[in-house]
């Protein structure tokens, strides 16, 4: 695993409630913090298991403020596809982003009839508006590993073996590990992994993954 | 990897170590280290991790803790707590300190004793509130110390100093934090801890009862206290950098200032002063540092509160630096600062150019707002309420999940205000306007708030029904207790109804919708306060309770079931979409249907001769939709406006609610929808039709049965064309049935929009005297149908003076009343026969003039074949029968009859002798290339049973000229038949059967008694008889518009429903999907709450199989 020039300092987390986020969230703040990087998390949350758009940020800086406004995410992970095209406005020319290509549709849009827009459309969309693009399905890859719970622990090990999180996996490690239960550590670490191995897949084969 | 030896907890961990936490979290961190002894407080984002917090480490640390039932008896403790010597927190959202605010503004008189530490959170920019509030003016308000940070670090320093703080002032501290900070995530650096006060109450006489004159003695301590407590916060007052210009921040927007202190291009132009304690306000320092500056910004979200107080302190001390902020326009006002709207004022206020606005993406992205969770049982009780209720009616929302109720499909909250609201509104609306209304609300709030609401509507008796959503659970905010917990708590929310004077208490199960519906409409019904408890546990917070997986085994639809229509086997589904407020009427109906009475097909369709969708029509109607309904009614029905006038009616024979009440007036909903639409653009009758081939049909006879052929035949792609002996097109809808009964215009409006349509019409052509079938197909038609009917009244010979009394056909009679209804004087006329032939020719003869009519039948009075009404009517109008006789002779104005019980006879007086005993074929001109068509035994033409061919391939009939059973409903169906018999004929059965024509036969299932209510029929008006009889103005009318919906409304949708999505619509579970068009629902959403069977009417959802 060769680490990257570029170097993220903003990183914003997108996707729907219910997905674990949050949880992404604070074993990044954790994770970073044991690796020594000044550290600022922000999370607007308070219904988020109503199934709304959620949104964290990650700054890796010296700093107080934790807004990522427009233009200015040096990374997105998107849970959702619609999420990642809701995230376009902050992105700029060298945002990577790793985007999670399972859609969950607004139930509006399942009640009025409405079809959710075209993946394959989303993705070219946000393409424009940044530097790369890597989608993968985690839903696909949980069903074949079973780990139907910890999707979320994957995106984060994706995001990782892609080269987007500036530090290494044993802080990460340490982070999440520091949060879960026996029980749940085992999967999610393994979730986690297979996270890492497809990151790493998709970065290999991307000829825009290095700086 | 190898697990921690010891599960990690940041807020517990070793003095001097560093970690990354929540700001709340880092409060609890900073009174955990100040030795705080008690901690309390409601939940209410964005502070509830706070409460969250101490409840997980409280026994940890040697504190006790308790969630509290509101903010008020959280801050009563929390002051109790201090009296009594320990450090006490107390934590709540910002609406929450002012629903604590009695006490608030008394604590500060008599003074604290332990340290006590007030954090409320706000939320500027609303983002969980609904309205944002600037805390800081309690601080002078109330003569409270307000602390007000900008980071987790300074939030912990700040949580522990503020127990000095409050100690050497003796005035309770609040800690005000906001959602960026409460909810940001930053380094803290843990200090050691202190240990704890010991614990105690002291008597002081006079010192803690402010009655008014020791309250005015305390008064006059409070400046002292605040004088200490500025000693002490002032540590939080900070300087960055050495710029001429300064902004001086308070709260979270300090955050964004100081980070754009770091930016090279402002670095050297400013300076940051963080001014921690909003109250009291350190004067003598911002004095200095207003002297000292070119000019100020300030920096501070929602109101202009350090603004106005450095504005009030230069006028007072005679400083001239100049201040910018939001009085000046530099800043907005409400909600939060964002950086680029902060960098933008700086750049204004240092002369630099403005940066390039980022241009705005024309992405429009589908907004995704929060809703309820699948299986959430306040969804049930919803969809339970909103059947039972009309859509007019008032409902009256909380706070709590359940708000999230307002939204689409449900729309249950016509206002909103606070907590406990949902009683107290609804009751002032209801006392105001005398409607009945809904207040809804939580198991929480209900204990919060709720009690004294319900009290009040109760003691003024009034008409509200009052709905606790009990869920056993504080959700919202995060899943914390509610004092209804059976297994904690002793409280139960019914007894507590029941104890305030509630009479009328029900506990429902949400999900089981139809008992849940049923408890909503006795509710309804009641009158003064009715209680209900819908009682059923969060399946989110029973999963974690228990640590089960959410799902044991989702719910399935099953495919085949799933938006099935009845008819579909016989190619009838019909294509009118099912709107919302149409499945939500078949969601009502249904709960109230006996569940073993399942039929496929509606009775009262399966016995429609033309296959209408008479629950489609009624449902549409029922709600309000009439072109919808229209659409239904004329994708099946070619004559609609004649139809509804001379209909016999088969689909009322077979209505359940026959045996409930009354039959449902299905063809009184008919006529309304049709006399709705009589003057609507030909969009509404609109039919659709293949591409027009060039391929001509010849449909001879202009009737019921051949008008139906040849609309058939336009929508098969053909160019029809209409031959009839007559001028007029019609038949006996022209020429026969009486006006009275059907009105000419009506007719008229029905042929011109076929007409419109693309129906050519020859008229004046009558076979076998100026045109032959054979000129026909030489003319270049591919096809005939025939539809001349029975035209041929028979007559019976009877011996006597053949001129008097003068006899003639009824059918006669009544065609030459239609074309001059007035050749000689009446006086009196007997008609021989029973059925409506015979009573339309003695209600016409009565209009005529005559002054005796007697109807002379075979049939008793009860076995007349004629419609039921139509002798009513007769009767009333003064025609006289005679049932069960037959005439004998008819001589010198006189008909002597003869009654078949016994024999004895009467003379009748008669100078008109009309017979209407049957009507036969005529054959004049039927037969092609010199062969006769095949006839019957009974003269009619012989026709192939399925396709109504006759003995040539290309010649097809239709009608009374086909069948013995003759109505005009059934004429119209085997015109339609018949026309795609000869479709098939030509093209092949495969683009033939794309329509099927209505079925020639369809069991009707059996009735099954149903429960529900009994509801009175609503019946449209008729004309006085005495009146009526005095022209041949139209009889009938139709039922009002309002009529017209209740009588609806008793329809039972008995069928199944092929376009029906209710579980989508109506219930709008996010459970649900459609795939392929047919829902879905997805496994890992489904909480297995069984709701949605109720829901769906074609029951297709159960319960899944375990594996």
């Amino acid at each position: 695993m060769t680490y990257t020039v570029w170097q993220p300092s903003t990183l914003l987390l997108v996707g729907v409630g219910g997905q674990g986020l949050l949880t992404c969230a604070q074993i990044l703040g954790d994770a970073a913090q044991r690796a020594g990087f000044p550290v600022r998390v922000g999370q607007l949350h308070g219904m988020s298991q109503r199934g709304g758009s959620v949104e964290c940020t990650v700054l890796l800086s010296a700093g107080y403020d934790n807004h990522i406004s427009l233009g200015e995410a040096d990374v997105v992970l998107a849970f959702e596809p619609l999420e990642g095209l809701r995230a376009v406005p902050r992105m700029h020319p060298q945002t990577r982003v790793l985007l999670n290509m399972d859609p969950v549709p607004p139930f509006e849009l399942v009640r009025t009839k409405r079809p959710y827009p075209d993946c394959a459309d989303i993705q070219n969309t946000i393409s424009a508006h940044c530097h790369v693009v890597f989608p993968l399905s985690a839903q696909e890859l949980a069903k074949e590993s079973g780990f139907l719970r910890s999707q979320n622990l994957l995106l984060l090990g994706a995001a990782f073996g892609l080269g987007l999180l500036p530090f290494g996996q044993s802080v990460l490690e340490e982070a999440f590990l520091a949060r879960f239960s026996a029980a749940f550590a085992t999967q999610n670490h393994d979730a986690f992994l297979l996270g890492i191995r497809v990151g790493n897949n998709l970065l290999d084969r991307s000829d825009k993954g290095q700086a | 990897m190898t697990l921690p030896t010891h599960k990690y907890e940041p807020l517990l961990e070793a003095p001097g170590s560093a970690h990354c936490v929540l700001g709340n979290e880092a409060i609890c961190r900073g009174a955990i280290e100040a030795g705080v002894g008690f901690v309390s407080g409601y939940p209410g984002t964005p502070s509830s991790e706070i409460t969250d917090t101490m409840a997980r480490l409280a026994s940890r640390v040697g504190c006790l803790f308790q969630y509290a039932v509101n903010e008020k008896t959280a801050l009563e403790m929390a002051f109790a707590a201090s009296l009594a010597g320990a450090r006490s927190l107390v934590a709540m959202k910002h609406l929450g300190l002012l629903v604590a605010g009695d006490p608030l503004s008394t604590i500060p008189y008599i003074g604290v004793r332990g340290g006590m530490v007030v954090v409320s959170a706000g939320d500027p920019s609303c983002h969980t509130s609904p309205n944002e509030q600037d805390q800081r003016y309690l601080g002078p308000m109330l003569h409270l110390p307000v602390l007000d940070p900008h980071s987790p670090e300074e939030a912990r320093r700040m949580a522990r100093v503020a127990f000095h703080l409050s100690e050497t002032s003796q005035l309770p501290v609040l800690l005000r934090i906001t959602t960026r900070v409460a909810h940001g995530r930053a380094t803290i650096v843990l200090s050691d801890i202190e240990p704890k006060k010991p614990v105690g109450f002291r008597r002081e006489p006079g010192a803690l009862v402010p009655v008014p004159s020791n309250a005015r003695v305390m008064r006059t301590k409070i400046p002292a206290r605040l004088a200490a407590a500025l000693r002490e916060g002032r540590v939080f007052q900070t300087r960055h950098g050495l710029g001429p210009t300064g902004l001086v921040t308070q709260g979270a927007v300090t955050a964004v200032a100081l980070d754009l202190l770091k930016s090279p291009e402002y670095a050297a132009h400013l300076s940051v002063f963080s001014v921690g304690m909003a109250h009291p306000l350190d004067e003598n320092f911002l004095a200095h540092m207003l002297r000292s500056l070119d000019r100020v910004l300030i920096v501070e979200e929602m109101s202009p509160f350090l603004e106005h107080a450095l504005h009030s302190l230069s006028s007072r001390l005679g400083i001239r630096t100049p201040i910018f902020g939001k009085l000046t326009g530099h800043l907005p006002v409400p909600f939060e600062i964002e950086p680029p709207t902060l960098e933008a004022a700086v750049r204004t206020l240092l002369g630099f150019s403005p940066k390039p606005a980022r241009v705005a993406l024309p992405l429009s992205v589908e907004p995704r707002p929060p809703i309820l969770c699948a299986g959430c049982p306040h969804r049930a009780t919803f969809v339970a309420a909103r059947a039972a209720f009309s859509d007019d009616q008032l409902f009256f929302n909380d706070i709590g999940c359940y708000t999230l109720g307002f939204s689409p499909p449900h729309h249950v909250g016509d206002a909103l205000l606070c907590m406990g609201a949902g009683f107290t509104l609804a009751a002032g609306v209801a006392r105001v306007t005398g409607q009945r209304t809904v207040g809804v609300m939580g198991d929480s709030t209900f204990f919060h708030a709720g009690m004294p609401a319900l009290l009040e509507a109760i003691k003024e008796n009034i008409e509200l029904v009052a709905v606790v959503l009990d869920n056993q659970v504080t959700a919202m905010t995060g899943f914390q207790e509610s004092p209804s917990q059976q297994e904690t708590s002793p409280a139960s929310i019914e007894a507590v109804a029941r104890a305030l004077g509630a009479t009328q208490v029900q506990v429902i199960d949400p999900y089981q919708l139809a008992h849940a519906a049923a408890a909503f409409r006795r509710a309804r019904d009641e009158k003064g306060v009715s209680v209900i408890v819908a009682r059923q546990g969060c399946p989110v917070h029973e999963a974690r309770h228990r640590s089960l997986p959410m799902v044991p085994v989702s719910h399935l639809v099953e495919q085949n079931q799933c938006r099935k229509c009845g008819k579909e086997a016989l190619g009838m589904r019909c294509s009118v979409p099912a709107t919302t407020a149409f499945s939500r009427n078949l969601v009502r109906v249904t709960g109230q249907r006996q569940r073993d009475f399942d039929p496929e097909v509606a009775p009262c369709a399966a016995l429609c001769p033309l296959g209408l969708c008479i629950q489609g029509y009624a449902g549409h109607i029922a709600v309000g939709e009439y072109k919808e309904a229209l659409a239904h009614i004329v994708e099946r029905l070619p004559l609609p406006e004649s139809v509804c006038r001379v209909c016999d009616r088969p689909c009322e024979s077979g209505c359940v609610r026959a045996d409930i009440d009354e039959t449902v007036g299905i063809n009184d909903l008919k006529r309304f929808v049709v006399d709705w639409a009589k003057n609507e653009p030909d969009e509404a009758f609109s039919i659709p039709c293949e591409p027009t081939r060039m391929q001509q049909i010849a449909v001879v006879g202009a009737g019921p049965a051949g008008l139906s052929a040849a609309q058939e035949l336009l929508r098969r792609g053909y160019q029809p064309v209409v031959f009839d002996a007559q001028p007029r097109m019609g038949g006996l809808l022209s020429r026969g049935i009486p006006n009275y009964r059907l009105p000419p215009d009506a007719v008229s409006r029905d042929i011109e929009r076929l007409i419109r349509q693309g129906v050519q019409f020859r008229p004046n052509v009558r076979l076998g005297h100026n045109a032959t079938l054979d000129e026909i197909f030489s003319s270049g038609m591919l096809g005939v149908i025939l539809a001349t009917g029975a035209s041929l009244g028979k007559t019976l010979d009877l011996p006597g003076n053949p001129k008097t009394p003068l006899r003639r056909t009824a059918i006669d009679f009544l065609r030459s009343s239609a074309d001059s209804p007035s050749d000689g004087p009446l006086h009196s006329v007997v008609v021989i026969g029973g059925g409506n032939a015979a009573i339309d020719a003695s209600r016409t003869a009565l209009r005529r003039g005559a002054r005796s009519v007697i109807v002379v039948s075979l049939e008793t009075r009860d076995e007349l074949p004629a419609f039921a009404e139509e002798v009513h009517a007769a009767e009333r109008e003064g025609v006289v029968f005679r049932p069960g006789a037959k005439p004998r002779s008819a001589s010198d104005g006189i008909v002597e009859i003869e009654f078949l019980a016994d024999a004895h006879r009467e003379a009748l007086p008669a100078d008109l002798l009309l017979f209407a005993v049957g009507h036969a074929v005529d054959p004049t001109g039927l037969e092609v290339g010199g062969m006769p068509l095949s006839r019957t035994q009974d003269g009619l033409l012989e026709t192939d049973p399925v396709t109504l061919a006759t003995s040539h391939p290309r010649v097809f009939a239709a009608g009374d000229m086909a069948s013995q059973r003759r109505t005009v409903t059934w004429a119209m169906a085997m015109g339609i038949r018949a026309a795609w018999g000869l479709d098939v004929a030509l093209r092949g059965p495969e683009p033939a059967n794309a329509r099927k024509p209505p079925p020639s036969t369809v069991d009707p299932p059996q009735r099954v008694p149903t429960r529900s209510p009994t509801l009175d029929r609503k019946k449209p008006s008729t004309l006085d008889p005495a009146f009526a009889v005095k022209s041949f103005a139209e009889t009938s009318s139709a039922l009002s518009e309002a009529d017209a919906r209740t009588e609806a409304s008793r329809c039972l949708q008995c069928g199944l429903c092929g376009n029906c999505r209710a579980c989508i619509e109506v219930l709008a579970c996010p459970a649900f999907s459609e795939q392929q068009d047919r829902a879905f629902i997805e496994p890992t959403l489904c909480t297995a709450c069984g709701a949605c069977e109720a829901v769906c009417s074609n029951h297709a959802i159960g319960p899944g199989v375990p594996p």
